[in-house]
C-alpha cells in the first residue's frame, strides 16, 4: 500500500485508508432497518355512485414514511408510500363513478367534480412478537378522510383505522412479518373506506341532498 | 449362517427397543370429534357435482390467528379423492369478493350473509361461483406444555447431540357450515386433538413428532366431507 500510494501522498493515504475503515467499522456497528412495502389490494365488488369524485393527496400523505429510532428500533425507516397513493387508485374508481384527481381540497376553474375526497395519514404503530409476547406481527394505521365540496367546504371528516396481523412462522423474518402485516392493514383500511364511505352520517345527508335536488331536476 | 450377538448388546437391545417402542406409541395423537346438525341428514343437504364448497378461516381474534395452512390442508383434503368436492380456494374467494369477506368485515352470522347477498352485484359473484356451502373454521394449533434439554457440540474429533427433549400439542378446531342454497346454519363441527413429541439425541437427533395439526386436519376434513355430502 505504501508503494502504490508513493512516498509524498502516503500521509493523505493512510488518513483515507483509516477514515474509511473507520467508517466501515461504525457501519457494521450501527444497525437500521429498511422496509418499502407495495401492497397489492383487489378490484372491489361494488356498485358505483353516480359520482364524479375528484382526489387530493397532499405532499404529507404521498411522502409520509415511518421513522423511529429507539434503543429497541435503532433507525427503522419503513416507506408505504408507493401502496398508499396505488390503494386508492385502485379502490376509487369502484365506489365514483368517475375519478379525478385533482390539485386542492377546492376545485380548480376546469375541475368539473361533485366532491373532494383527500385522506391524509395519521398514525403508524408496529408491534413485534418478541414485544407482545405473541406469535405475531402486527401493523395499525390511521388515516382520516376528508370530503369537501367543490368550493372547499367540509362535508363530513372520519377517522379510518386498519389493522393487519402476519404469523412469525418458522421461516418468516422481521422484514417479511412487517411487511405482510402493514399489506394487510392497507387491505383492511380499503374495506372500510368502500363499506364505510355511505354509511357515515354527514356522507349520506349529502347524498340524500344531492338525491333531492337530482330527483327535483329530473322531474321538472 | 449367523452371528452371535456380541455379549451385552441383547440386554441392551431389549431395553432399548421397548423403550423406543412406548416413545412411538406416545408420539400418536388423539383426536375427539363432535357434530352438531341443525337438522337430520337427508338428500336434500346433499351437494350436488356442480356445486362448490369454500372453506374459510375465523381471523378477527387479537389472541390466535387461525392458520391459512390449516384451511389450505382441509380444502385439499376435501377436494381430493373420489368422493371429493369442488373447493375454492381461500384466497381466490377472498380476493374475488373484496371487501366483503376480510378479517374485520366478513359476515358473522349466516343472518348477515343473508344481508349481504341483497347486495347485486355480490349476489351476481357468489352466483357465478355455484357456491353451495361455506365452511368457516376457527380456532389454532399450540404448544401447551415442553420439558427437556438437547445439548450439541462439536470438536476437532467430530460432534454430536445429547439429551431428551418433549413437547405436548394441543389443536382446537371449530368448523361453522352455513347452506348458501337455504341461507341457514348447517351445523358445527368441532375437532380437539392432542400429542406428545419427542427429541431422543444420542449423536443425532430423532424426532418422534406426533402431527397433531395434520390430524386435527384430515378428522375435520374427513368429517365435513360426510356432513355435506
Amino acid at each position: 500500500m505504501v508503494l502504490w500510494c508513493g512516498e509524498r501522498v502516503y500521509r493523505h493515504c493512510r488518513q483515507v485508508l483509516l477514515t474509511t475503515a473507520a467508517g466501515l467499522l461504525l457501519a457494521g456497528c450501527t444497525s437500521s432497518f429498511n422496509l418499502q412495502t407495495q401492497a397489492l389490494v383487489p378490484t372491489p365488488v361494488m356498485s358505483q355512485l353516480p359520482l364524479t369524485m375528484g382526489v387530493y393527496y397532499d405532499d404529507k400523505f404521498r411522502h409520509y414514511v415511518y421513522e423511529e429510532n429507539t434503543d429497541d428500533r435503532k433507525n427503522w425507516h419503513i416507506d408505504n408510500s408507493k401502496s398508499r397513493i396505488a390503494l386508492f387508485q385502485q379502490i376509487l374508481p369502484s365506489m365514483f363513478r368517475k375519478v379525478q384527481e385533482v390539485s386542492g381540497t377546492s376545485a380548480a376553474a376546469g375541475d368539473q367534480v361533485d366532491a373532494i375526497l383527500s385522506p391524509q395519514v395519521e398514525e403508524m404503530q408496529l408491534a413485534l412478537p418478541k414485544e407482545t409476547f405473541s406469535d405475531l406481527y402486527e401493523a395499525w394505521i390511521r388515516y382520516k378522510i376528508q370530503l369537501f365540496q367543490p368550493d372547499g367546504k367540509l362535508i363530513a371528516e372520519w377517522p379510518l383505522t386498519g389493522y393487519g396481523k402476519a404469523e412469525q412462522g418458522f421461516f418468516n423474518s422481521r422484514s417479511k412479518g412487517l411487511n405482510s402485516a402493514i399489506d394487510q392493514a392497507m387491505r383492511d383500511i380499503g374495506a372500510k373506506l368502500t363499506i364505510g364511505f355511505s354509511k357515515q352520517e354527514a356522507v349520506r345527508r349529502w347524498l340524500d341532498g344531492r338525491n333531492n335536488v337530482y330527483h327535483a331536476e329530473a322531474g321538472s | 449362517m449367523c452371528t452371535m450377538p456380541k455379549p451385552g448388546l441383547k440386554p441392551a437391545l431389549l431395553l432399548i427397543l421397548p423403550a423406543l417402542a412406548a416413545l412411538l406409541a406416545g408420539c400418536g395423537s388423539t383426536t375427539v370429534i363432535n357434530e352438531y346438525r341443525e337438522q337430520p341428514a337427508t338428500t336434500a343437504n346433499e351437494i350436488k357435482k356442480n356445486e362448490s364448497v369454500v372453506i374459510l378461516g375465523r381471523r378477527n381474534r387479537s389472541d390466535h390467528e387461525t392458520e391459512g395452512d390449516f384451511i389450505d390442508c382441509v380444502g385439499d383434503s376435501l377436494s381430493s379423492g373420489s368422493q371429493g368436492v369442488k373447493v375454492i380456494p381461500e384466497k381466490q374467494f377472498v380476493d374475488s369478493m373484496y371487501p366483503y369477506f376480510e378479517a374485520s368485515t366478513a359476515p358473522m352470522d349466516v343472518r348477515n350473509l343473508g344481508n349481504l347477498v341483497k347486495n347485486p352485484a355480490i349476489a351476481r359473484k357468489l352466483s357465478d361461483l355455484n357456491l353451495r356451502y361455506f365452511v368457516w373454521i376457527d380456532g389454532h394449533t399450540e404448544t401447551t406444555d415442553q420439558s427437556g434439554t438437547i445439548t450439541c457440540a462439536v470438536g476437532p474429533g467430530g460432534g454430536g447431540c445429547f439429551g431428551f427433549a418433549t413437547w405436548d400439542d394441543e389443536a382446537n378446531y371449530e368448523a361453522t357450515i352455513w347452506d348458501f342454497k337455504k341461507l341457514a346454519l348447517s351445523g358445527k363441527i368441532s375437532a380437539e386433538t392432542d400429542g406428545t413429541s419427542y427429541v431422543p439425541a444420542v449423536i443425532i437427533p430423532i424426532p418422534l413428532l406426533a402431527r397433531v395439526q395434520a390430524h386435527a386436519c384430515s378428522s375435520m376434513a374427513q368429517r365435513i366431507s360426510e356432513f355435506i355430502q
